[in-house]
């Protein structure tokens, strides 16, 4: 599923296909209401670090 | 490239440049942001080969000044609610600027005539956009159903 986002954000960024819709993920009624964190906080000096340890934090949600 | 701004996803962003925050220059005159601000803004992203720029508040000029530069990627509005979207949207189309940012919902639309509403401004326009939509579904089932939608109109 990664490579295929990454594919299709890779044809966005060419001026091919569709534009691109990114649906906030966590709980959705809580995200509306703002009631609900928009970042973890976890590990996050290190995460700041490591790209790839961003990136699993955000990943997201997938149907 | 993380936006962050309330926007967790990472979006793959090939030559994207570096992100930079252009708050302050909303409070500045068009001819100031010519002579103060514009060299600087083009100093400090051509190293990266571009940029990516974000902004809250509203000026008209500095986002014209934006998308007519060939070393602005993309832009992300703070303040979406004051600009009319068709004129966003027709300004970055015509500068193959991507505009990566919220379109705000009318009162009382759904997340499905929301997405239909701007999926075909999108298109009619021409402009490239990553949006983040400000109504969706709960479900993910509906979600799909949106991004499918999305794909549809704007593809």
């Amino acid at each position: 599923m990664t490579s295929h986002r990454v594919e299709q954000h890779r044809r966005f960024w060419q001026g091919v296909g569709a534009s691109l819709l990114f649906i906030p993920r966590g709980d959705r009624k809580l995200f509306s209401t703002g009631e609900a964190a928009l970042y973890g906080l976890d590990n996050y000096s290190e995460r700041f670090e490591d790209p790839e340890l961003m990136w699993e934090g955000m990943k997201i949600e997938q149907p | 490239m993380i936006h962050g701004h309330a926007t967790p996803q990472g979006l793959f962003f090939p030559h994207a440049g570096v992100r930079i925050s252009e708050d302050s220059a909303t409070l500045i005159s068009p001819e100031m942001i010519d002579r103060v601000l514009w060299p600087y803004i083009e100093r400090s992203v051509e190293p990266f080969g571009g940029g990516f720029v974000h902004y809250c508040g509203k000026h008209d000029y500095l986002f014209q000044k934006l998308c007519s530069s060939r070393l602005v990627k993309a832009i992300d509005l703070g303040n979406p609610e004051k600009y009319d979207a068709r004129w966003v949207l027709e300004r970055c189309a015509e500068s193959s600027t991507v505009l990566y940012s919220r379109i705000p919902a009318i009162d009382g639309e759904g997340w499905f005539e929301y997405t239909e509403r701007v999926g075909f401004l999108v298109k009619e326009t021409g402009a490239r956009c990553v949006l983040r939509p400000t109504v969706y579904p709960e479900t993910m089932k509906e979600c799909q159903v949106i991004l499918d939608l999305w794909h549809d109109i704007t593809g």
